[in-house]
């Protein structure tokens, strides 16, 4: 599956715990951490390490962070903090889809 | 409370704990108070030996404990059996509450402050009138989002908490307790817990009649108490009930909590936990104010009490971690640490697996699929990482899940699909190597390796060593900056022998800490500082390690006849050595000892400090009479009084109410565990309502009185065979005294079922089922609860595949649920379904004949 395509599913998943807002339930967190690491997975496995995959990776590991905080929260769920990181999604979804896609 | 001082205990109450079977070298204590005179009690759903060695057995259904103490504390109360001198001297008794808590006497079951949209609460309505009281636990503050100093702890300096001695006022806390725990009544703790109220009575009196000035009691327990959803709550309960009756900081009074292991305590102080750093400093958190590590003290150091000095045991820490790399100009080093963002403990870690997020797993020391909950789920979640890495000193079947696993032979995974690479290592066993235990009673104690393990066996010390080794080099010409904090970690520690084995005793050293300029061993850790003058890996173990060639670990003097008792000169104790913590509430409010026979620390006016037969807990110089000087807006310890022992906490006070640090409410509430058969009696909230859920598929939760699974079910432990069962169940001499799995089931539930003595029975939850053979005891009792009867059954779960002594695997029947402020699992009081027979599908394992 395409990076873009795979980073629309992760960003519709996040955009689905937030408006649910679920709370003592595992599915919707765990559907939007799966879909996450999907795209997290397809950056590790590109052969070619320049500073783009880098920092993509970078950035798609923040969000990664933020939405298990979500799923697994100290206190209350940040969902202010989680909104921010579905913006930082959205912005790594349109880079994403405005480059043409990387061979290997 | 030290193991030996139970024998100066007048009361013993064992709950949540089967200790004569899982804890026998401490249970000799126990006995031995007996002999003197004691009473025993043991509080427990099964009949077990140490029942057998009791003077009084209660029996209760599983998961209602908070029911059985909370009508300890309302018979204590309306009965004024209450240590009155010592309660309002040292408790938080008098002091006023907020205007806006609420109870959940008014609430339908929860206390003020909770969102029912996010299952969580916001602590402001429990603190003290006019006040924010930090707590003394390592997450000061525990929601997410939170004031900055100056806005909040420093209102403790601005003078003392408001109380009313009359006692009289409606919100403070003895009116909150006593309208908190009007309800649990001799005749509702039968009603919830099942045990018969004159036995109750007879509990309550026993315990009530055997504490004061002249008599104390003590608490004992294990994981009975811990892996309920509301875990900490029921040691809460326990609390509150010795701060009432005067059972803290004086000979055999206290609560014991029996350790699982040899060093669980150490791994509690320097800790394998994700959300400490080493001796219960607080690890930083994303969404606090921790973005620098002056907001990051500025937020978590209480104003008051002993815990002001957290910047210098972080600083020296960051010291002891990242050497030279740690200096003023990069905050110490403090942007090398981690920061949170959510609950990374075990239950998440494992579903995380499942999730894709987590790759990789270290395995030490453990066998999860074993000893975890839900273990069908712990299989899928291995079989989704890159590399496994188990290090064992033999096979356990969480290094060959991939080969004999239960969902292998029910042909639910293929080996040939499962992409995990496994590494499976061999361990050394502990007379293979150097190190220490710190067993329950915080004693250091340091063990000699007497051989070499064999083959290519070694120490988890040396892996982590030599780990780190390769970690430091591989990154040793990075640019990015994750890796700095691998590049900058002080990791050389001398080695010895061909293999290389690190020294354990420089890492003592160094967790003892040091001055940074000449490199001297530090006594106290009244010496460290928060200038980097000082490095410190651990600072309530500073002194284990005092000067060179002074490895106090090592030290075995016991005390003899006409000794002071507390056997200073046995290992180390932390902090300081002290065996006893807040000792100085031993003696009264002038320094005397409440009572000659019970006497620890007492204030030396000649000599103008404390002493005593331990370590004082306290200022060593302060005057019982000291009161601090409100006007000067005093800090730290000068903001507690000379009659203020419990120094840990802001305000010097024993918490009967706990404004802070708790994420489930100020004062223990029963709830029924997550499944029950039955409705909650008390409240209409059914369970802990911030328990930690995650249900997904194949982590289904019964719901309560769910007619498919109508039974409690327990697990527990054997004497015979230890914890994951591994380095037992391959052990001819231990595995044939416990040959197989089994489940106790009372005669009663046999005959209505029809299920005989050995018959195989098949136990089911919406997670799994398993079989087993049926034990048929008189152990196993039914309860009466309101008008129903409530069948309990019980399953050791120690058992699995390998090994000589096999059976299913119990945990195959438990969900994944944490308790709201540790996250640790729930193994007691689920609910399940049992029926004689046998699965069509074995699983795998071999069954004894």
């Amino acid at each position: 599956m395409p990076l873009e395509t795979q980073a629309r599913d992760a960003l519709a998943a996040v955009d689905k715990a937030l408006a649910e807002k679920p709370h003592k339930e595992g599915h919707t967190f765990s559907a939007a951490a799966r879909s996450l690491c999907l795209v997290r997975d397809s950056l590790s496995a590109r052969q070619k390490d320049d500073a783009m995959r880098r920092r993509w990776l970078g950035h798609i590991n923040a969000v990664i962070s933020v939405v298990l905080a979500g799923h697994f929260p100290l206190g209350s769920v940040p969902w202010d903090e989680i909104a921010k990181a579905r913006d930082w999604l959205a912005d790594f979804a349109a880079e994403v889809g405005a480059r043409p896609s990387p061979k290997g | 409370m030290a193991l030996w001082d139970l024998e100066n205990a007048d009361c013993i109450v064992v709950m949540g704990s089967n200790m004569a079977e899982n804890h026998p070298i401490g249970f000799r204590f126990v006995v031995e108070a007996q002999r003197r005179g004691a009473t025993v009690i043991h509080v427990d759903p099964r009949f077990t030996r140490t029942s057998a060695l009791a003077n009084i057995h209660a029996p209760i259904r599983s998961g209602t404990d908070i029911a059985f103490l909370g009508g300890i504390i309302n018979h204590i109360l309306e009965n004024d059996l209450w240590f009155r001198d010592f309660v309002m001297a040292y408790t938080n008794i008098a002091t006023i509450i907020d205007d806006g808590y609420r109870d959940p006497e008014q609430t339908g079951g929860v206390f003020s402050g909770f969102n029912a949209d996010t299952g969580s609460y916001k602590q402001d309505t429990w603190q003290y009138k006019g006040k924010i009281v930090p707590s003394s636990i390592s997450e000061h503050r525990v929601q997410t989002q939170e004031k900055s100093k100056g806005g909040d702890f420093e209102a403790m300096t601005e003078g003392p908490p408001p109380t009313d001695p009359t006692l009289q006022h409606p919100n403070c806390v003895y009116q909150i307790m006593r309208r908190h725990y009007a309800r649990y009544t001799p005749e509702m703790v039968e009603r919830v817990t099942g045990c018969p109220r004159d036995t109750f009575l007879a509990v309550a009196n026993a315990l009530t009649r055997n504490s004061g000035r002249e008599k104390t009691g003590a608490f004992c327990y294990a994981v009975g108490w811990t892996h309920h959803t509301v875990g900490v709550q029921i040691i809460r309960a326990a609390a509150i009930i010795q701060g009432l009756l005067g059972n803290i900081g004086r000979p055999g009074g206290g609560i014991l909590a029996l350790r699982g292991h040899a060093s669980i305590q150490g791994s509690t102080d320097i800790p394998t936990l994700y959300n400490m750093l080493p001796t219960y400093l607080p690890q930083p958190i994303v969404f606090h104010q921790h973005g620098t590590l002056q907001n990051y003290l500025d937020t978590e150091t209480p104003a008051t009490g002993w815990w002001a000095n957290m910047p210098k045991y972080v600083v020296s820490l960051l010291k002891a971690w990242y050497g030279e790399h740690a200096r003023p100009d990069n905050e110490w080093g403090y942007q090398f640490l981690p920061k949170l963002t959510g609950d990374v403990s075990q239950l998440p870690m494992m579903l995380s697996m499942l999730d894709g997020v987590v790759k990789g797993q270290f395995i030490l020391g453990q066998n999860p699929v074993v000893g975890a909950v839900n273990s069908d789920l712990v299989e899928r979640g291995l079989a989704k990482l890159d590399w496994l890495v188990v290090r064992d000193f033999a096979m356990t079947e969480t290094a060959n899940f991939w080969q004999k696993g239960r969902l292998v032979q029910r042909g639910e995974l293929r080996p040939e699909a499962i992409g995990t690479e496994v590494f499976f290592l061999p361990s050394s066993l502990a007379g293979e190597k150097d190190g220490t235990v710190t067993n329950t009673s915080r004693l250091v104690q340091w063990h000699d390796a007497v051989l070499e393990p064999p083959g290519d066996s070694r120490s988890d010390l040396w892996f982590i060593y030599h780990l780190g080794k390769r970690l430091k080099q591989l990154y040793a010409d990075s640019t990015e900056p994750r890796d700095a904090a691998i590049q900058a970690l002080t990791w050389t520690y001398p080695e010895r022998g061909k293999r290389a084995e690190p020294k354990a005793e420089a890492v003592l050293r160094e967790i003892n800490g040091y001055t940074v300029a000449d490199r001297k061993q530090i006594p106290s850790y009244q010496q460290l500082k928060d200038d980097g003058s000082t490095a410190c890996g651990g600072w309530m173990y500073c002194g284990v390690y005092p000067a060179d060639g002074h490895n106090v670990a090592r030290s075995r003097i016991p005390d003899g006849p006409g000794d002071t008792g507390s056997h200073a000169g046995w290992a180390f104790s932390w902090p300081s050595n002290r065996r006893t913590l807040y000792n100085r509430a031993s003696a009264d409010l002038d320094g005397r000892p409440w009572s000659e026979q019970k006497k620890i620390v007492w204030w030396d006016e000649a000599a103008g400090k404390w002493t005593g037969k331990d370590v004082p807990d306290f200022v060593a110089t302060k005057r019982p009479d000291y009161r601090p000087d409100w006007a000067t807006h005093p800090h730290g310890m000068d903001a507690l009084g000379g009659d203020d022992p419990f120094i840990m906490e802001a305000d010097g006070r024993c918490q009967l109410f706990v404004p802070s640090g708790l994420k489930d409410g100020p004062l223990p509430t029963h709830y029924e565990p997550v499944e029950s058969p039955v409705r909650n009696a008390l409240y209409d909230q059914q369970f802990n309502p911030a328990a930690k859920l995650w249900t997904r598929p194949g982590n289904e939760l019964h719901g309560p009185e769910d007619p498919r699974f109508p039974y409690v079910l327990t697990t527990y432990r054997l004497t015979e065979l230890h914890c994951g069962g591994i380095i037992s169940r391959v052990t001819p001499h231990t595995a044939e005294l416990q040959p197989e799995a089994f489940v106790e089931v009372s005669p009663e539930l046999a005959r209505e079922l029809g299920i005989r003595h050995l018959g195989w029975t098949v136990l089911s939850t919406l997670r799994g089922e398993i079989e087993a053979r049926a034990m048929v005891t008189e152990r196993m009792r039914p309860f009466r609860i309101g008008d129903r009867t409530v069948h309990q059954v019980g399953m050791p779960w120690v058992f699995g595949w390998e090994g000589y002594a096999r059976g299913d695997i119990a945990n195959v029947l438990l969900a994944i649920t944490g308790d709201a402020n540790t996250s640790i699992h729930t193994t007691k009081g689920i609910t399940c379904a049992l029926r004689p027979g046998r699965l069509q599908n074995l699983g795998g394992v071999t069954h004894a004949a």
